[in-house]
């Protein structure tokens, strides 16, 4: 399959020949469907949840994709959709079963520890384990600059956050996953 | 400069770190990604379905409320249309209508005349002045027309 470049897509998916609309949709979905699925999966850990908002993610895309205005590019806003899903999901499971955070961040690890698909050693599982006892938007920083080598004026538009914020934030949270790793 | 060098440098003080592989932890089942296109579309089949059964199902509703606003209005249309003749009828009131209405039995007579009688040009001329007055000004032939 060709590969097509963010601009065609939407170019594809606000003007499509005949019912191609569709078409070029799922085009924009096979693209990116692995990353935010493992972006997603990063932060909620179980795969139904993250199969639920992925799909939302979509969802909102589709409905969205004909306003967005190309301030940004289309990947750091997928990110943005993605990331501002997983955020309302964490806190919707908060309120609705009344968690303190760290009683969410615990039952995350209990499920990494149940996961059978976990791709992971004994070592990579205590770094899962870590990134799960970080702050919910530092897990995300780390996340993001960690696994997917994202830059900091990108990742800067996903969490409209400031570039020095983000460095401090990696920093910090780079300091306490080593720190937990060492400490178990 | 190659991003990856200055990521490293990043976490020079983080050895454990560094020595980890940065592959993907998880693992989504397999075939998930080749059916996930076909799911979002029935999803979004199903969501375009709402919107239109949730359309279908109001119908009643939106008719209700339209039929209700009509009848409101018109009522509101006809009480205005009948309060502004009352109202012209009121202006429009003749001499006649007072009369019958009894406005005038309700005035002092007494009063009326006295003040009627007050206005008169020829108060103050006796009768006999009067009658002289009469017979040497008015035309005989007329008068007896007259009587």
């Amino acid at each position: 399959m060709d590969e097509y470049s963010d601009g065609e897509l939407i170019e594809r998916f606000r003007n499509p020949e005949g019912n191609n609309k569709h078409y070029a949709f799922n085009l924009l979905v096979r693209k990116y469907q692995q990353k935010l699925y493992y972006h997603i999966r990063r932060m909620v850990v179980d795969h139904d949840d993250t199969n639920d908002l992925l799909q939302n993610t979509f969802i909102k895309v589709w409905n969205h994709l004909d306003g967005f205005r190309e301030d940004s590019q289309l990947y750091t806003w997928l990110y943005r959709v993605a990331t501002n899903e997983c955020l309302g999901f964490l806190k919707q499971k908060r309120k609705r079963f009344f968690l303190p955070i760290g009683d969410v961040e615990s039952e995350l690890s209990g499920k990494l520890v149940q996961n059978e698909v976990l791709n992971a050693d004994k070592l990579e599982l205590k770094l899962q384990q870590a990134i799960l006892s970080l702050p919910e938007k530092q897990r995300i920083v780390f996340n993001l600059r960690y696994y997917e080598e994202m830059k900091y004026e990108e990742m800067s538009i996903v969490l409209g956050t400031s570039v020095g914020a983000l460095k401090a934030s990696y920093h910090h949270a780079a300091a306490k996953v080593e720190k937990f790793i060492l400490g178990n | 400069m190659n991003p990856n060098l200055h990521h490293d440098d990043e976490l020079s003080d983080t050895n454990h770190l560094q020595s980890l592989s940065r592959k993907e932890p998880f693992q989504a089942p397999n075939g998930y990604f080749d059916s996930l296109t076909s799911n979002i579309q029935d999803k979004l089949n199903h969501q375009q379905n709402l919107v239109i059964s949730s359309v279908k199902a109001k119908r009643p509703v939106f008719i209700l409320a339209t039929l209700l606003t009509v009848c409101i209005s018109l009522g509101i249309f006809f009480f205005m249309i009948n309060t502004n003749k009352t109202h012209s009828k009121e202006i429009a009131c003749t001499y006649e209508d007072m009369i019958e209405s009894g406005y005038y039995s309700e005035l002092d007579e007494s009063a009326l005349t006295e003040k009627y009688l007050a206005c008169q040009p020829l108060n103050g001329i006796d009768d006999k002045a009067l009658e002289d007055y009469l017979i040497n000004n008015s035309d005989e032939s007329l008068l007896t027309n007259q009587f």
